[in-house]
């Protein structure tokens, strides 16, 4: 791959970053855009009214950065999970987290309303869904891949069955809404307490598996084979099972369920660099941010009131997708 | 464009069609109704048309009704009969609602209405009929739970809400009235609301006409609020009409239907010069002014800068929805809107009104408690 390409591909998620800053419902000029990020560095003369201030610091910039790790993460994690088991229809919520963290954080708005134990809740049935998974699995050392799928749409089902259960004994009035929106996803209320409680976590995801994304093309040899080269593939596949569920996991936690991304991220990525997993993963982290930040601005700005983040990607997504798929036709790699 | 209007004729027509043979229909059932007390004259039944256009049988004296998912209508009953022993049993939200409210001490009946028959906001129709209505209250838009009951023999009698009036409160509050008088034939004080009500709507007319737009204050309806959740009340919605009838405009009106979640950055675009919080949130006016929203930079808005964020009060129900107390509604929001222009005391308004039409000492305490709510009663 060309070298300005690959610059090209990092430079994005920044400019499309600072382009974010300037995009919503409240009025702020690239001028004093500009010049509010500067004063956080150096003291200048405000010329920017307080208001404009905490809109591009306090409303923006945190959402702007959510979404730039939810994305690349959720595409990091969906290439590592398309990598891993060798089929490009995976995503990350194959082995059931998504629908536990939903579970989670649906039992928490239940009996807690929204706030910050909806979240742990959520953070920690998804971890616990990805057991239920490997239990049902039966967590032998050489479980074969397929029971890993299988199990992990036995726990979606269960835990999605659960959120079923808590929409129906929820209030229709306060209650019933909250879960519903939240479960479509949604940087709207994002804060810089979202970002320290998500951030690291994903963050923490991502680098495990930026770290091990040439051992994944291993993974996609015979498992003799892989094992006759002296890789611990056992271990290697517990290893991408855990940063990715991080990563899902957390974004549920903080944004809820964003849908798509780590579905056809991967995909894009693979028609621009090839099937070789090293550069799968980390262009998939360049393009997913890009993509999910994007997304968020259509959200925020379209219409007064939030639009759902899995409403766009999918409605976006979509068409961009089958338009890419017939351009390549079917063929990658 | 005119693809719409082709297809709103459509409609139209359709429910112009439909009224026909509801009609037809009608004076075919209610034949056999008139010869039925033509022969035995102890069968007290009467007709009734409902807000969904439906002609409903039911007894000339109700002593048992129970009113199902039209949450506030138990105070109608209350404004139109000045009891509530008749109501056996009410919606677990309607209960609650009414247990936090002063209702619960002007007229302690209420207190015994049953509400077991609704759970999970489904109607048991065995837990209904162990209650034993003679009549049944339902929105007018859950169709399934009237049918449903009609079918178990109760007559259902369909209550509009947004729809009756085109969200304008007082006058939904009004239909409610009228039919409710209908129903229970104590007109005499129906009457007398409705003469209330307009009173006070003209008063409030006559000076505020020389208010020009741009002396109107932009006012905001906070609906539902928490930490994670920002939901505004807009157009066709009764925070938007209550705003409109008092001489604020709404700053919502253009953006939002009904009512919708929003973000912070919105609601700094529209910088709202007074806000009002209903009470289906927890949220006080204290927890705006105070800035003590987590993540959430309320400091920067006008209407917090000014210290004019009220919370809506709760009379004999809450004073958002249509209510027995719209007049008071009508008075105070005018009065916040317009300090200088309104000069009563809210609190002597009460007492006159409660004394008058409730026929209830109210005390200072209660008084301050109606415009005050806790936010123990947004729970439901």
């Amino acid at each position: 791959m060309k070298k300005w390409i690959i610059a090209l591909l990092w430079l994005l998620p920044f400019l499309v970053a600072i382009v974010s800053l300037g995009v919503g419902r409240f009025e702020v000029g690239l001028e004093h855009i500009i010049k509010i990020l500067t004063s956080q560095v150096f003291p200048i003369e405000q010329t920017w009214t307080n208001m404009e201030e905490t809109v591009v610091m306090n409303v923006r910039l945190p959402r702007i950065l959510l979404a730039l790790l939810i994305g690349g993460g959720l595409a990091i994690a969906g290439a590592g999970f398309q990598g891993m088991f060798g089929n490009p229809l995976v995503s990350p919520d194959i082995l059931g987290v998504s629908a536990g963290a939903g579970f989670g954080a649906s039992l928490g708005i239940l009996l807690f309303g929204q706030n910050f134990s909806a979240q742990i809740m959520a953070l920690l049935v998804g971890l616990s869904a990805i057991c239920f998974t490997f239990l049902v699995a039966g967590a032998k050392k050489d479980a074969p891949i397929f029971m890993f799928v299988l199990a992990g749409v036995v726990t979606s089902a269960l835990f999605n069955a659960l959120i079923a259960l808590i929409k129906f004994v929820a209030d229709p009035e306060e209650k019933l809404p909250a879960i519903t929106y939240w479960l479509m996803g949604s940087l709207g209320t994002a804060t810089y307490k979202d970002l320290y409680i998500g951030g690291p976590i994903i963050v923490l995801g991502i680098l495990l598996l930026y770290l091990l994304r040439w051992r994944l093309n291993i993974l996609t040899l015979p498992e003799d084979e892989a094992k006759s080269m002296g890789i611990p593939v056992v271990r290697l596949k517990w290893v991408v099972i855990f940063g990715a569920t991080l990563i899902t996991a957390a974004s549920v936690a903080v944004a809820g369920i964003v849908g798509w991304v780590g579905l056809i991220i991967p995909h894009v990525a693979r028609m621009l660099v090839g099937n070789n997993n090293q550069f799968v993963l980390p262009v998939s982290v360049a393009i997913g941010s890009v993509y999910l930040l994007i997304i968020d601005d259509l959200a925020r700005s379209l219409t007064a009131t939030e639009i759902p983040l899995s409403i766009l990607t999918a409605i976006i997504g979509a068409p961009f997708f089958a338009y890419l798929l017939r351009r390549s036709r079917g063929g990658w790699g | 464009m005119k693809k719409y209007s082709f297809l709103a004729m459509l409609a139209l027509t359709a429910m112009l069609a439909a009224c026909g043979e509801n009609e037809g229909e009608a004076i075919k059932e209610q034949s056999p109704v008139t010869s039925a007390t033509d022969v035995q004259t102890t069968a007290e039944e009467k007709i009734v048309t409902d807000q969904l256009g439906r002609e409903v049988t039911i007894p000339e004296r109700i002593e048992r009704v129970v009113t199902g998912g039209i949450l506030p209508y138990f105070s109608t009953w209350y404004v139109a009969t000045n009891s509530t022993k008749e109501i056996v049993g009410m919606h677990p939200n309607s209960f609650n609602a009414a247990k936090n409210s002063i209702l619960a001490k002007i007229s302690p009946d209420v207190l015994n209405a049953k509400t077991s028959f609704i759970q999970n906001g489904e109607v048991n129709v065995e837990e209904l009929l162990k209650v034993n209505p003679q009549l049944y209250v339902e929105n007018a838009t859950n169709e399934d739970a009237i049918n449903k009951i009609t079918e178990a023999g109760i007559p259902v009698v369909g209550v509009q809400t947004i729809d009756a009036a085109a969200a304008e409160p007082l006058a939904t509050f009004n239909s409610w009235l009228t039919l409710t008088s209908k129903i229970t034939g104590t007109t005499d004080r129906a009457e007398r609301f409705l003469l209330e009500g307009k009173k006070v709507q003209s008063e409030l007319d006559a000076k505020l006409k020389a208010i020009g737009k741009e002396d109107k204050p932009r006012a905001l309806i906070l609906h539902m609020h928490n930490e994670k959740s920002i939901t505004v009340g807009g157009s066709n919605f009764f925070g938007n009409q209550w705003l409109n009838a008092t001489g604020a405009i709404d700053v919502a009106e253009k953006d939002v239907q009904g009512r919708k979640e929003v973000n912070m950055e919105q609601i700094y675009a529209w910088n709202p010069d007074i806000i009002y919080i209903t009470n289906f949130t927890e949220t006080q006016p204290i927890d705006l002014l105070e800035n003590k929203i987590n993540g959430q930079d309320w400091s920067q808005v006008k209407a917090v800068q000014d210290g004019k964020i009220y919370k809506i009060p709760l009379g004999i129900y809450r004073w958002f929805p249509p209510s027995g107390d719209a007049p008071l509604m009508l008075k105070w929001m005018a009065q916040k809107n317009h300090p200088d222009l309104f000069t009563y005391k809210i609190e002597d308004e009460i007492k006159t009104y409660y004394k008058d039409f409730y026929e209830f000492d109210v005390t200072d305490e209660e008084i301050h408690a109606i415009l005050n709510p806790s936010s123990e009663a947004a729970k439901y």
